[in-house]
């Protein structure tokens, strides 16, 4: 019994590298930024997912806590980068709309 | 507060001894000093506990069900699907239900709020569909009998 | 080994299966999809059922310890961060984008 569990987990630990691959690969092919970014946010659920599987396959517990940290780190990415993004694209607007109105006068 | 920070940290140091509980309560009473003053922290909640237990798991329910139409969705639609914005304007006044709202709506799959301002939403769904009864559906309905009912920790 | 050791061990094979299922639509609805926010959906169902489903099904193999909870901890925390991540990147999509591929409704 054990020793299937340990067949099955390996099976699925290569599954998830693979969808990982695959997302990897919508990455690399994503046409806009944001759809690079989305690639990468589903590759790092993917990450926590595969870390925990390698917690209990190799029946380690301070991988969990690898996975915790992971979890924190990858959104705290995706917020930063999105809200310098949107903070940068607002004072663009601003600034289109004072060259507008000068150049209107 | 104090309570939820104090069992992090017992989780996670994974032992009870007063060595990591002096450390831990000290942790906790700065963390909580520091959520008030400058998180702007308030001690009103939506709602009593065991709502808010019932909110979750009707969240939960609602999530799987949603998961499930998004992934035949993807399957037998691909690329023919209707993409739509709604805007609509719910009835709740606070800002935590309107909070919860947005979130629970981002969290069932195939509708994602884009735009909360002043009252205002904006929903993003996968399928023309999926958007039917947005503006009117049962989160919302239940936010509001939580709202009734505030209750003061 | 006892019957319920056995019963636990199957139900949580049955949730991962399950959850790979899941996460496997995600990654073809993120090629299958063609716009950014349709494919923002695609990936919100991994986030949400694929990796709910993959953690309580390692919670059952796994054996009884305080990891359990901590991997609580962590489908916890993720619920409570991936709507906000997802508002933003819809939020960012909005603001750069040029093109409508969708039409407007206002209720």
């Amino acid at each position: 019994m054990a020793q299937i569990i340990d067949i099955l987990l390996a099976g699925a630990a290569v599954i998830l590298a693979l969808l990982m691959f695959a997302a990897l690969i919508r990455a690399i092919l994503g046409p806009r930024f944001t759809d690079r970014i989305i690639a990468v946010n589903v590759i790092n659920s993917l990450v926590v997912g595969e870390l925990v599987l390698l917690s209990v396959w190799f029946q380690e517990d301070f991988l969990v806590d690898v996975a915790l940290i992971y979890a924190l780190l990858s959104f705290l990415t995706v917020v930063v980068v999105s809200r310098l993004v949107i903070l940068q694209q607002g004072n663009r607007k601003k600034a289109g709309h004072k060259k507008n109105e000068s150049g209107g006068r | 507060m104090f309570f939820l920070f104090f069992l992090l940290w017992l989780l996670l140091s994974g032992e009870i001894t007063v060595a990591v509980c002096l450390p831990g309560a000290v942790v906790a009473a700065a963390m909580t000093w520091f959520c008030r003053k400058y998180m702007g922290y308030d001690r009103q909640t939506l709602g009593s506990p065991w709502a808010l237990v019932r909110y979750l798991g009707y969240l939960l329910v609602e999530m799987l069900k949603a998961g499930l139409v998004v992934m035949k969705l993807v399957y037998t639609q691909g690329r023919d699907t209707e993409p739509v914005l709604v805007y609509f304007h719910p009835s709740l006044t606070s800002k935590t239900a309107q909070v919860m709202l947005a979130n629970s709506i981002t969290l069932t799959a195939g509708t994602i709020t884009v735009h909360m301002k002043d009252g205002t939403f904006g929903v993003h769904a996968l399928d023309a569909s999926l958007a039917e009864g947005i503006e009117n559906s049962t989160f919302q309905r239940r936010l509001e009998q939580m709202e009734g009912s505030s209750w003061r920790k | 080994m006892s019957i319920l050791q056995a019963l636990a061990s199957v139900l949580g094979l049955v949730f991962l299966a399950f959850g790979l299922f899941a996460f496997l639509t995600a990654v073809l609805g993120l090629f299958r999809f063609d716009c950014a926010l349709n494919r923002m959906h695609a990936a919100a169902v991994g986030d949400a059922l694929g990796i709910f489903c993959i953690l309580v099904g390692l919670m059952f193999l796994h054996r009884w310890s305080l990891a359990t909870v901590k991997i609580a901890l962590i489908f916890l925390f993720l619920w409570t961060t991936s709507p906000v991540s997802s508002h933003l990147l819809a939020e960012m999509e909005l603001w750069t984008g040029s093109r409508q591929e969708f039409e407007v409704e206002e209720r």
